[in-house]
């Protein structure tokens, strides 16, 4: 739904680039949102800031400045972002945590590690919880490449802030390119915990238990491939349906599987299912479909 | 007898647009192409990731792919990937996806974005190829018809193409939307 709103954003924008009320929307909504998608707040906020900042309110122009300084910081865009950052020190001064913060991430754009770092423990000396902060000093030890520090300093960070399910994500997804699927799986649990309804975490914490592999997983991670597809029963949530048929070909490979009645009814179901989306949206790959079979009984 | 992999502008397009839509993750795809004579020519990149690659996905779409290969008459012979990080020389599954690959296809290879050239890729190669028994770098890669190549590619990112491209991903959360990219370059 988000990359929908986006993409509508996006459509209008290009049509008419002076489009000042849009560009103010959009900007809210990737606020709020969080989607990552710098090239445009780059483009359509800075065209914002200097062409019409006039229909910003104070409180919401300095919040754009921000935004837009560090999606320039995104897209290495070096002169947006001086620029931003000059004029959000000559209103704020550069004494508060908020400003030096925006100056040590100026400072990881040029890749000058130490002098971010320095700032950010000069930060964290004053306010020792600054959440934001120490997120970036994770941040900092990914592009440093250091990832056993990061896994290190974000655990440390969930220990003060256990409820924090970006933190969670980003740790899964650290574990992940790690191979570390164990402790991935650990985290999409939390998640889960935390978010009961969301078919996207079922369908992460499916693939992960099914990359683990073993009978066990394998029918689970069919189990939470279903329950998401029950939770988005639609054609955005493909990825359930999907995860249905492979984890049910890959149990029926197995000495417990092999014949499951349960298994195969399911697998049948979801390939319909897929077939009938197919037809629909994209009629030319429904013969791609049909390699998507369960292994014959007599192997 | 050096083997050549030989990339042609249209496969070198798709995983820059790939890798330059989504920066800020880790992306893979998988390359077709046939043997010809000793070399292998490359002839289109199907993206698929822009998390990190885990098994049901995977499977799904090779198994497709399988099939859309057999009807074109081509072959899976490789995998692309590419780090958020500059220097991340982390290769995490994709040594073994490319084994599993080269059991059907024996010179199949590793094709890695080259995150310090990638800010040049029209105009320098920004991929290198791995191959052999460990995967070791190798320089036998051609971008073939290069200035064609890379003028394509230019004229493709300055229409802004890579928000139009579709990899397995996004195709399971819109299936209107084609990961095999095939009207993309119309």
């Amino acid at each position: 739904l988000t990359k929908m709103e986006v993409e509508n954003f996006e459509k209008i924008l290009s049509a008419t680039p002076h489009d000042y009320t849009s560009a103010r929307e959009l900007l809210k909504f990737l606020r709020s949102s969080k989607v990552r998608r710098s090239d445009l707040v780059t483009r359509y906020g800075y065209k914002l800031l200097t062409d019409k900042s006039s229909i910003l309110p104070e409180i919401e122009l300095w919040d754009v400045y921000e935004q837009v300084l560090i999606a320039a910081f995104d897209t290495s865009n070096n002169q947006v972002a001086q620029e931003c950052l000059n004029k959000i020190v000559r209103q704020f001064g550069d004494k508060s945590i908020r400003v030096k913060r925006l100056l040590a991430m100026q400072k990881e754009s040029e890749g000058n590690f130490k002098a971010a770092e320095a700032i950010y423990n000069q930060i964290l000396e004053i306010e020792p919880s600054n959440a934001l902060t120490m997120k970036r000093q994770i941040a900092l030890r990914k592009s440093a490449l250091d990832y056993q520090s990061a896994v290190k300093m974000l655990n440390e960070y969930l220990k003060i802030f256990p409820t924090d399910m970006d933190a969670w994500m980003e740790l899964a997804d650290l574990y992940l390119s790690l191979s570390a699927y164990k402790l991935a799986a650990f985290c999409f649990e939390e998640l889960l915990l935390a978010l009961p309804h969301s078919s996207h975490i079922h369908n992460r914490y499916a693939e992960v238990l099914f990359t683990l592999g073993g009978p066990d997983n394998i029918r689970n991670a069919r189990k939470y491939f279903a329950y998401s597809y029950e939770l988005v029963p639609n054609s955005s949530n493909l990825k359930a349906l999907f995860g249905i048929c492979t984890s049910a070909i890959a149990f029926a490979s197995t000495r417990q599987g092999k014949g499951d009645k349960e298994n195969t009814m399911i697998f049948q179901w979801a390939h319909a299912k897929l077939m009938e989306e197919y037809k629909t949206s994209a009629p030319q790959r429904v013969s791609l479909l049909q390699a998507l079979r369960l292994p014959s009984e007599n192997q | 007898l050096k083997r050549m992999v030989i990339l042609s502008g249209e496969a070198y397009s798709k995983i820059i647009l790939h890798a330059s839509k989504y920066v800020h993750t880790p992306v893979s795809g998988i390359l077709i192409g046939n043997g010809t004579g000793n070399d292998v020519e490359v002839i289109d990149a199907i993206p698929l990731f822009h998390t990190e690659i885990l098994a049901p996905m995977l499977e799904a779409s090779l198994s497709m792919l399988d099939e859309y290969c057999t009807q074109k008459q081509l072959k899976i012979v490789g995998i692309y990937y590419g780090q958020e990080f500059n220097s991340d020389d982390r290769t995490t599954i994709v040594p073994q996806i490319a084994d599993k690959i080269r059991s059907q296809f024996p010179s199949a290879f590793m094709l890695m974005v080259d995150n310090g050239k990638f800010g040049n890729a029209t105009k320098e190669v920004a991929v290198k190829l791995y191959s052999g028994a460990k995967w070791a770098l190798d320089q036998n890669l051609q971008l073939k018809d290069a200035t064609n190549s890379f003028g394509l590619l230019e004229s493709y990112m300055s229409r802004d193409l890579q928000w139009r491209l579709t990899d397995f991903e996004g195709h399971l959360e819109d299936p209107k939307k084609d990961w095999l990219n095939e009207s993309l370059f119309k």
